[in-house]
């Protein structure tokens, strides 16, 4: 009986599927209010998020053999669950949770392979599909990453050996195509939303390539599902030019109610584009643009796994710290690795916004920063001692000295960073975009250091201590904020405290980056450290190092648990604009790549990477403008 | 017998054998070479294209949805005969898929998310609805920026505790970016604020006095608690929402585990490969 029985489980199979692809979607309780308490914080809490993470609704993700990742462990593994790894099946868990999380998918053909290879009518039998069915019958590793190529050429009709074009694609497996994972993706995102405790936030990405340079932006809005299914995701695929992509903001979020937050990411593979002096279409920055870049961009994504973008050291020659976890492997099938311009880093970039504000009145480049991790795994995990990689071909140590299939990068190359440290009100969509709004966020490579910055004109020493926190907002501005022409000419002062992340390294220095503008328009930078543990008065003397390159451990005998200082600029010009951003080391401390070689048993060396990093957090600048308010 | 009528596994084979029978009387199509495509089928195909397009085909693309049906089910058939099924990777993984699916399906079919199944799961879990420990406290903070050693500086303010003020107690510790009073706050919430561990520590403090010391990620801490509240039960329809996530996971992953088990019992693996080591053989065994 058992047998025969058994036997009949084909013929289940079959009834079930069927009854499978009717089903319709479930109805949504998206905006069904929730009931828990949620926690208000007057003077501002630090919440801890992502704002860029994928899975496999991203076409790469799926191309890359990851197939099982979903929103839902997105967010499962965000709050802190242990997940079974999208990537290597086996468990994952965060040392502690994340506040809140932007699952952001690319919009470019949003979850069409995956229901390309399960065979769905007006996918897999149209121009597109059947081209890569024919060429990738199979989800063989070389047959998806063909594809993958193809795509990259195809989206922005360069030469490829489909012979497809952005055309074929957005009408074949793109465009109205998408509205099915889009939803689906937003019904799971309402259900994970949890304020006060965990808060998603629905979102995007828009992947502009124009010509192997990484344009993309991240898109995420507070509104809800409600809102969201009013339109489907703005794509590359409707246009690789970032002003279209603010044109079509703009005119959604007249009709919708909608509030964006565009945010761009790695301008170290931007090819010279992300912060240069002329517009995608060779023309040169004018006000418009200037005016309509600060609506939607206002920060940018300075550390992520495909590396850091504060600075180089290339361009910025006096900075013994400016060489960490740098990356320049460009999107481009070639392999190239291009020599930094200075639109390609963040610091440079807002000197050429500086410098751009004396021509035209206006800079496009007054950003905050955010850190994320555009995980390709659909899990957030960036700790370095607890790396799942940027995605399925560099998720296990084993895999990571071999070429990942982005640009001419092997798996070490990647970075474990970052994350973005919030200053909200409360753990809820509306709060956490208003601090973004605000800038009052920054930037981490990984440790959860909590960074407090303020400015004013009206600070003294006895500011700082118990009461700075009210002493900052009441007297200044914190971190994001402007500053205008004082009326008696005294140097602006900041108050800065940096606490540890309570489990994790002592801290090196606080460090205050300034750039200005000269007399003769040009913009220059210099840093200065201003607090420094262990009573070092000069910043030349290195903290130390306490790694054992055999062990992959450290001690926290050096450094200090919290430092914090109130300091003036000493070389204040009033009549140069400027901006002041706080960075703060960590001691050094080891990088996932001596962890994994000695997992291994092999040289560090053979990893091609230093075996220790100082990780850090990068506060969003303070402006000094040299007009009246 | 009863007991047995509770095994998912159970249900599993019954709904099958009644999906059988049903799928034999609406499907005597499946054993000659007849391919209609009815009324139904038609409807099917339509509905399919609304679904994707938002509006209905048109009675052209309709016959070019019907054409490529029928071509389908005509080379699908012949592929069979041939057994190109067979040992064909593609087909393998999305065969393994569906069973997987099928897993997924029945376990909501035998176990819905009823408000009694719901109940019962959170009766039998409920050690998993506790509210966490909530504290109400003060602390002072020694580090190792002020002092040789702040454990022994920690325990020496203890041990002249009856000789210090509250106020003179609480300048005892060091300057430090941290609040003095806590009020209200859960474990979760002070492991986040002071680091993983501390919360356990404080299980082991008294209340009502300074106590201490514990390590925190910051430093040494002397603590006075005010008011500790023990972790409770926290009634159903506070966490019914979790519960019934919780319960549909539970299910799909017991369901999946069950079935697999089950079909795994006929087959005997024998992987012949030493690069296995022997220790994964032995999965084998347990069968």
């Amino acid at each position: 009986m058992k047998k025969l029985l058994l036997g009949m489980l084909g013929l289940v199979v079959l009834v079930s599927c069927d009854t499978k692809t009717e089903k319709k979607p479930e109805e949504v309780t998206a905006t069904e209010v929730k009931e828990s308490k949620v926690d208000s914080f007057p003077e501002k809490k630090v919440f801890w998020g992502d704002t860029h993470n994928h899975t496999g609704n991203s076409f790469d993700v799926f191309l890359f053999g990851t197939p099982n990742s979903t929103p839902e462990i997105a967010y499962k593994f965000a709050r802190g669950e242990e997940v079974e790894s999208p990537t290597t099946g086996k468990p994952w868990k965060l040392s502690k949770p994340l506040d809140f999380l932007v699952v952001a998918d690319h919009a470019e053909l949003l979850g069409s392979i995956p229901l390309m290879y399960q065979d769905v009518p007006g996918i897999s039998d149209t121009k597109t599909g059947k081209t890569f069915l024919d060429i990738a019958p199979n989800k063989s590793e070389k047959n998806l990453q063909k594809i993958y190529d193809i795509l990259n050429y195809a989206a922005f009709d360069q030469p490829n050996e489909a012979n497809l074009t952005a055309k074929d694609l957005v009408n074949d497996i793109g465009g109205e195509k998408v509205m099915q994972a889009w939803h689906r993706y937003i019904e799971t995102a309402e259900r994970y939303n949890d304020p006060g405790k965990f808060t998603t936030l629905i979102g995007w990405e828009w992947s502009s390539n124009n010509r192997g340079a990484n344009l993309h932006r991240v898109v995420f809005m507070p509104q809800g599902g409600d809102v969201a299914k009013q339109f489907i995701p703005y794509s590359a695929l409707d246009s690789d030019n970032p002003e279209d992509l603010w044109n079509w903001l703009e005119a959604t979020s007249k009709k919708t109610g909608a509030e964006f937050v565009a945010i761009p990411h790695n301008p170290n593979i931007s090819l010279g584009l992300m912060f240069a002096e002329t517009r995608l279409n060779g023309q040169p920055i004018d006000r418009a643009y200037a005016a309509q870049r600060m609506k939607w961009e206002r920060s940018v994504e300075i550390t992520q796994i495909k590396g850091d973008s504060e600075a180089h050291p290339i361009l910025s020659p006096n900075d013994e710290f400016a060489d960490f976890e740098t990356y320049d492997f460009a999107l481009t099938p070639d392999g190239a690795r291009p020599k930094p311009t200075k639109a390609d880093y963040v610091r440079s970039g807002l000197k050429v916004g500086l410098e751009l504000e004396e021509k035209i009145g206006l800079n496009p480049y007054k950003i905050g920063f955010v850190g994320s991790t555009d995980a390709h795994t659909g899990m957030s995990a960036i700790e370095e001692n607890n790396f799942a990689g940027k995605g399925q071909h560099d998720s296990e140590p084993s895999k990571r000295s071999h070429p990942t299939g982005i640009g001419s990068s092997k798996g070490w190359d990647m970075g474990a960073a970052g994350w973005v440290g919030v200053w909200a009100e409360s753990n809820t969509r509306q709060s956490i975009v208003d601090a973004f709004q605000r800038k009052e966020v920054y930037a981490t490579t990984g440790p959860r250091i909590t960074l407090r910055v303020f400015g004013s004109f009206q600070f003294t020493k006895e500011d700082l201590g118990a009461h700075m926190v009210t002493n900052g907002y009441s007297k200044g501005v914190p971190m994001g904020g402007d500053l205008y022409k004082p009326t008696n000419g005294a140097a602006p002062g900041f108050l800065i405290s940096a606490i540890k992340d309570p489990d994790g390294a002592n801290l090196d220095r606080i460090q205050v980056v300034k750039g200005w503008v000269n007399d003769k328009g040009v913009a220059e930078e210099k840093i200065y450290d201003v607090a420094l543990s262990g009573g070092r008065t000069d910043g030349k003397t290195k903290v130390g190092n306490t790694v054992d390159l055999k062990t992959g451990k450290y001690t926290n005998t050096i450094g200090a648990p919290e430092l914090s200082v109130f300091w003036t600029d000493p070389d204040f010009n009033a009549n140069q604009n400027a901006f002041y951003y706080v960075r703060t080391l960590e001691i050094p401390t080891p990088r996932y790549s001596l962890l994994d070689a000695i997992e291994l048993g092999i040289d560090y060396k053979e990893t091609g990477h230093e075996p220790t990093i100082q990780e850090r957090v990068y506060s969003s600048p303070i402006y000094y403008n040299s007009i009246k308010k | 017998m009863k007991k047995l009528l509770k095994e998912p596994l159970v249900h599993f084979f019954l709904i099958g054998a009644v999906l059988f029978v049903v799928y034999g009387l609406v499907n005597e199509r499946s054993n000659n070479e007849d391919i209609i495509v009815d009324k139904e089928d038609v409807a099917h195909m339509a509905e399919l294209w609304q679904l994707q397009w938002h509006r209905p085909p048109t009675a052209e693309e309709l016959q070019g949805l019907i054409d490529r049906y029928v071509e389908q089910e005509v080379l699908y058939r012949e592929a069979l005969k041939l057994n190109l099924d067979h040992n064909d990777e593609i087909v393998k993984r999305r065969l393994a898929q569906k069973m997987e699916f099928l897993g997924n399906d029945l376990s909501t079919m035998v176990a819905p998310a009823t408000e009694e199944n719901v109940l019962a799961f959170y009766e039998k879990h409920k050690d998993n609805y506790q509210s966490d420990y909530v504290y109400s406290f003060k602390q002072i903070i020694f580090t190792g920026d002020h002092h040789q050693n702040p454990m022994v500086a920690a325990k020496n303010i203890l041990k002249e505790k009856e000789n210090l003020t509250a106020e003179q107690l609480k300048e005892a510790g060091d300057a430090f970016p941290l609040n003095f009073e806590f009020t209200n706050v859960d474990s979760f919430y002070i492991n986040r604020e002071l680091g993983d561990g501390v919360a356990e520590q404080l299980k082991t403090l008294e209340t009502g006095r300074w106590d201490g010391p514990i390590v925190s990620g910051f430093g040494v801490h002397l603590v006075y608690i005010e008011k500790q509240i023990k972790p409770k039960i926290q009634p159903f329809e506070d966490v019914r929402e979790k519960v019934t996530a919780d319960y549909e996971y539970q299910m799909e992953n017991d369901g999946k585990e069950a079935i697999l088990n089950e079909l795994k019992k006929k087959y005997h693996v024998i992987i012949k490969s030493e690069a296995i080591a022997s220790k994964e053989l032995a999965q084998n065994k347990t069968e």
